[in-house]
């Protein structure tokens, strides 16, 4: 038996930042936000009379479709470039384990206080429902738009609750959106999340308190944190 | 006797449940079912729901859609109506052309008429009250030739414009309506006089009406070069 001790790994002092979010997954989302808010300008111009003025109504659906599309494009355009970064979402929001659960029973209280919530991975339970629901609002919207546009050409497409359920995920996706962008810019312990999304990465010590479960299985990946 | 429940006290953190999966297909078969649903009920009227919100708070009139109508124009701005100005024209292939001042227009029999306003993107107004000039005045006070068989509607809200068959302009209830709910045709609805065509979606009934001319040959409208259905009929689609 060998009396020497094994060889000590020894950690150079890790970064402090962690890579959280792709160029692709950042370029989506930026997509997402930019056609998000052109379809809702234009959307709103086409619904309400006080912006009917503001822009006419066939140049205001031109371009509801138009960002439309452009969403789609990008959409399919990165997922062919880089699948595996649409994979690595689809299969983080598509399951919630046991701490998932146990966190989403905690109620609304954890957005704004995670001391007493169990670790969480890459995206937490919260993430994880909003990205889904979002993207089920998305799709919802896509198809009852399409609807609409082809009921204008064809009475055979026209429903007359199509318009309503176009309202109503309208009115639900606004409500999340505001509730996004309340956490990633003014709520003072999920704000640190916002750099994520824009230069990729985040405080790898904010990471550890939020998603501690995620920076454990990528400091477990690579060791070796001083690249 | 039943057998002892299996413990489980090393159940991984792990165990996963398609809970995100779930989220997403329900949103969207929530709303599959919901056009669905809402389709047979004849509409909910979310704009209309919303609209009762803004008729509560006066600040919010404009803001939001009233009373179920939407407002739709093609050019900005809307045409603003001026009694002193204001002409109504009617030529073409008649016998007897005229240009109607407001004056002559207030001045011509009208009757009223009770009717529902379906819109081509989905939405409805049910009994609007109306009240303007038939077609039969109309026809009277011009005579149309033998030759005239299509009737063009000219919009003040340039190049908006629509036209109809005879047999079509002479439907029970159609109207040149100058007055809606008992008020003075409302600038966003067409003051002062639009086309209301009950039978036809919404896109027909020509806003801020000015011109109507008798025509021998049949023109596509504003929204039919644009993709419209010229198959206007209200009530072909499966749920009604």
């Amino acid at each position: 038996m060998s009396t020497t001790s094994p060889p000590v790994r020894r950690a150079a002092p890790p970064s402090t930042r962690v890579r959280r979010f792709t160029g692709a997954q950042r370029l989506l989302h930026l997509v997402l936000a930019v056609t998000f808010f052109g379809m809702l300008w234009t959307g709103l111009c086409l619904w309400s009379p006080a912006l009917a003025e503001v822009m006419n109504r066939p140049l205001a659906k031109q371009w509801h479709f138009y960002f439309a599309i452009a969403l789609g494009v990008a959409f399919v355009l990165i997922l062919i470039l880089r699948p595996r970064d649409i994979r690595a979402i689809a299969r983080e929001v598509d399951s919630l384990d046991r701490d998932d659960r146990t966190w989403l029973r905690g109620g609304p209280r954890r957005l704004f206080n995670h001391r007493d919530a169990p670790q969480q991975g890459w995206l937490n339970a919260g993430q994880k429902l909003n990205t889904a629901v979002t993207i089920g609002l998305l799709i919802v919207l896509t198809l009852t738009g399409l609807l609409l546009w082809l009921g204008e050409r064809n009475n055979s497409f026209r429903f007359s609750g199509t318009v309503d359920v176009h309202d109503i995920a309208t009115i639900l996706i606004v409500l999340l959106t505001c509730g996004h962008l309340y956490l990633a810019l003014v709520n003072r312990t999920t704000r640190a999340s916002l750099s994520g999304m824009v230069d990729g990465t985040v405080d790898r010590e904010w990471a550890r308190a939020h998603h501690g479960r995620w920076v454990a299985e990528i400091e477990a990946e690579t060791p070796d944190q001083s690249s | 006797m039943q057998p002892e429940e299996p413990q489980h006290p090393t159940e991984t953190p792990r165990d996963r449940l398609p809970l995100g999966r779930a989220a997403f297909l329900g949103t969207i078969a929530a709303g599959a079912i919901g056009v669905g649903l809402i389709s047979r009920m004849g509409g909910m009227g979310v704009g209309g729901i919303v609209g009762s919100i803004g008729n509560a708070v006066p600040s919010m009139n404009g803001i939001v859609p009233t009373n179920g109508w939407r407002i739709y124009n093609v050019q900005d701005p809307m045409p603003t109506f001026d009694p002193a100005s204001y002409t109504l024209t009617i030529d073409g292939e008649v016998e007897n052309p005229v240009r109607l001042t407001w004056s002559d227009v207030q001045d011509t029999p009208m009757v009223t008429s009770i009717s529902d306003f379906h819109c081509v993107t989905g939405w409805s107004v049910e009994n609007v009250h109306w009240k303007g000039i038939t077609p039969a005045t109309v026809l009277d006070l011009v005579k149309p030739k033998a030759t005239a068989k299509h009737v063009n509607f000219q919009s003040l809200e340039e190049p908006y414009f629509d036209q109809l068959t005879m047999e079509q302009f002479t439907l029970k209830d159609v109207l040149l309506a100058t007055e809606m709910d008992g008020l003075p045709l409302k600038r966003v609805h067409g003051a002062p006089m639009r086309l209301v065509i009950p039978q036809m979606y919404g896109y027909k009934g020509v806003k801020w009406l000015s011109h109507i001319t008798f025509e021998p040959e049949a023109t596509r409208g504003y929204w039919e070069t644009r993709g419209y259905d010229a198959d206007a009929w209200v009530g072909r689609d499966v749920y009604h």
